[in-house]
């Protein structure tokens, strides 16, 4: 029984010392997909998070809106995560809460609480390409970002801004996605995302989305201390301002019920 | 003697098996499968994603081999042996063998035990309201008024404590100025003590509770006492004094009231809009079917669950109705001089079904009531089309269609016996939160019709702007809302929230 077991990881290792010459005849969008699940897995094991969120809207005018909500995130092994958003401005909406429970294949639970009537209500997920809040930034945009929901295609590399980047491709599995593909600029040394460019429907230039002071949490956590999203289309702006990252603050589960919208706050 | 050996050794084994036991549990390691070492990481996950795939509980670890790190694939970890032998067994089925192992467990996240100080968090927010109605036709009543206008503070005072599962929430309200005396109220909206622990929830104080899926009418939702006096749209509630306690299990959400007092609607007054020919007198004590009047002890209880795209409720309520009748209270002359609401007891079963099937979102709602000799049904069915990025835009439009049904027909106490209802949401999803709803609600046997624009508009940070249009046409003198026909108004909201 153990002579069989020996020969195969002979083969094994033998596969491994033959690695090399497999990865040169690795196609693009195998490529794509490998950095991809690299740029994921090194993201994992962030367990649980709060953080706060302020979005800065700005029209072509120069017109501004403010928001500020608080953000819940639960990792769940082996599947999407489920995260929380509390509303704390406009005080007009203040209250107002949302769930989601993101999956790797089919597509997302959405609960959305309004406090004035204390009226839970489910959504549908398929409005994942409409504005978050009247922003530039989809629901998509936003959501969590699983490997599944993509197949991708290694285009080429790049520096930019001083970095050495991979530049991906990636096209949405979801019909409902409001985007026909996403072009992302992945830095060599962390896997960050540094750049997104989001193609709409027809296939035209919608909007650029760019990572801003990447700080390092717990061992090994990166997270953006801005997200500047530019309409090309529109000439509006949302800017993404992360305050206060906490990590591992022993959320559970049970923080993320459809009943915890009410006590949200 | 024989058998006191026996039982020794017995002991002995056990004591000893015991020790081998702890000595085991102490060592902290569990069994494995061991499934294969490869030097390969791209060949351990695809091992990996494979066996998951077939429903095993995976993992990888990293060991040293001769100074080279190399993958260990493990099915497991599993509380015994047995199960490990078990899953061998399994795993021998679809063409792998494995060893079984101990390993120490992964470590599991630490919850980070810092029992933190119970801190006291308050907030103060809020809304003032500014409100302007102007009706388009003449009064018909002499004491009426040909518009009005009125303020209105709500505002929020909320502590929480213990991470937010503790919390305290008061929330009064209060409307002045308004030329109908019975619209100038306060009543407190909320006041109300949360705790929550784990699975379990229990409030208590007075309250609101929303429970339903439908939009032109609210059948289920039965808490609450309506405070029509506000708005005919019935969206608005008077606070509930309550204890509920609820439970969050795998298999939905358990709820269940006590209502120890109840709250009589509220009616437009002399110098009021919207009324009948006859005031409806709130400042007597109104008529109930229970002896014990307003104190008698309603309850409620309710269970509500989602299966993939469908959500369900069912639930029972036990106590007096929130819909009142009336009975006319004669003048020394024998004419009718004023109305007294009357509060029967009732015994009301819910059913709330709602489906997302894509954009489209199907909703159904029905009551079976037995009030006095009499059980009757109501329901409620449509659907809710919501169409994202109309023309190329980030706008929504969602088309709402539904049907409402009551059994008692013409003899039905509320407009709604035969009608449908057509909606309009339309959410321009942008900066300043702009939307319009309009609802068109029609009678298919009396031919009536009674429509409602709501426009609003977020003005700067802290402002919202609200328009208004109520309005109902083409009525038999038998119909209910026969009584509103010269009342269409159009209105202006201006509220500031802080």
């Amino acid at each position: 029984m153990n002579m069989p077991k020996k020969y195969f990881m002979v083969s094994l290792l033998l596969a491994a010392f033959l690695n090399p010459l497999y990865a040169s005849a690795q196609t693009p969008e195998e490529r794509g997909l490998e950095i991809s699940q690299e740029a994921d897995r090194r993201g994992n094991g962030f367990g649980d998070f709060r953080a706060e969120m302020e979005m800065i809207l700005k029209n072509r005018r120069g017109d501004e809106s403010r928001r500020y909500i608080r953000v819940l995130g639960l990792e769940v092994e082996g599947d999407g995560d489920k995260g929380m958003s509390i509303f704390d401005e406009p005080a007009d909406v203040k209250g107002t809460a949302m769930l989601t429970y993101s999956y790797k294949v089919k597509s997302d639970d959405q609960w959305l609480y309004l406090p004035a009537l204390k009226r839970v209500k489910r959504i549908a997920s398929k409005k994942k390409d409409g504005p978050y809040m009247g922003s530039e930034f989809a629901y998509e945009d936003l959501g969590s970002q699983e490997v599944e929901k993509y197949t991708y295609k290694y285009l080429r590399d790049e520096v930019y801004q001083g970095m050495d980047c991979f530049v991906v491709e990636r096209y949405p599995v979801d019909k409902y996605s409001g985007y026909t593909r996403q072009v992302t600029w992945i830095d060599k040394e962390e896997y960050l995302p540094r750049r997104t460019d989001y193609y709409d429907r027809k296939n035209g230039l919608l909007k650029t989305l760019t990572f801003i002071g990447y700080k390092k949490y717990l061992e090994h956590h990166w997270r953006p201390d801005e997200m500047f999203m530019e309409n090309h289309q529109t000439g509006k702006t949302t800017r993404i301002v992360w305050r206060n990252y906490r990590f591992r603050t022993g959320l559970k589960e049970s923080d993320f019920q459809v009943n915890d919208l009410k006590r949200a706050r | 003697m024989c058998i006191n050996r026996v039982a020794l050794i017995n002991i002995v084994a056990a004591i000893m098996m015991f020790f081998v036991a702890a000595a085991v549990q102490a060592n902290n390691k569990v069994p494995y499968l061991q499934v294969g070492v490869f030097s390969d990481k791209a060949t351990a996950k695809k091992i990996l994603q494979q066996l998951e795939k077939n429903g095993f509980n995976v993992e990888q670890r990293t060991v040293d081999v001769i100074g080279r790190p190399a993958e260990v694939v493990l099915v497991g970890p599993f509380e015994r042996t047995s199960q490990a032998l078990y899953d061998q067994q399994r795993l021998r089925d679809i063409g792998w063998s494995a060893a079984v192992k101990r390993f120490s467990p992964k470590p599991k996240p630490k919850p980070k035990a810092i029992p933190k100080p119970s801190t006291f968090r308050t907030t103060i927010s809020g809304s003032l309201t500014a409100e302007r109605r102007m009706f388009f036709d003449d009064p018909l009543y002499a004491e009426q008024h040909g518009s009005t206008t009125s303020l209105a503070i709500q505002p929020e005072l909320y502590i929480s404590w213990n991470d937010r599962k503790s919390s305290l929430t008061f929330v009064p309200f209060v409307r002045v100025g308004d030329q109908d005396e019975e619209r100038n109220h306060a009543d407190v909206r909320e006041l109300m003590w949360i705790n929550a622990m784990g699975d379990w929830e229990v409030r208590l104080g007075i309250g609101k509770v929303f429970w339903g899926v439908t939009e032109s009418l609210h059948l289920v939702d039965v808490i609450n006492q309506i405070d029509l006096v506000e708005n005919l749209d019935r969206e608005e509630k008077l606070g509930q004094p309550m204890f509920n306690l609820n439970r969050f299990t795998d298999w939905g959400t358990w709820e269940l009231f006590v209502l120890p007092l109840f709250r009589e609607q509220t009616f437009a007054g002399v110098n009021g809009r919207l009324r009948g020919p006859l005031v409806i007198n709130t400042a007597q004590d109104a008529l109930y079917e229970s002896d014990e009047k307003d104190k008698h002890m309603d309850w409620a209880v309710r269970w509500s669950h989602y299966i993939g795209d469908w959500d369900i409720g069912l639930s029972h309520f036990s106590g007096t109705s929130r819909v009142p009748g009336f009975v006319p209270v004669l003048n020394s002359f024998g004419q009718p001089e004023y109305l007294l609401p009357l509060y029967n007891l009732i015994e009301q079963t819910g059913l709330t079904l709602q489906a997302l099937l894509g954009d489209w979102a199907w909703k159904f709602e029905a009551t079976s009531t037995k009030e006095k000799d009499q059980r009757y049904t109501q329901a409620i069915i449509g659907f809710e089309y919501t169409h994202v990025g109309l023309l190329d835009s980030s706008m929504d439009l969602g088309l709402l269609l539904e049907y409402l049904y009551d059994d008692r027909g013409e003899f039905a106490p509320g407009p709604f016996e035969d009608d449908v209802m057509l909606g309009l949401r339309w959410v321009f999803n942008d900066m300043q939160s702009s939307e319009i709803l309009v609802g068109v609600i029609s009678d298919l046997d009396g031919g009536a019709i009674s429509t409602t624009i709501e426009a609003s508009r977020r003005l700067g940070q802290s402002w919202r702007l609200g328009l208004e249009y109520r309005g109902t046409s083409s009525l038999e003198s038998m119909d209910p809302l026969y009584m509103f026909r010269n009342d269409d108004y159009f209105q202006v909201k201006l509220g500031y929230f802080f």
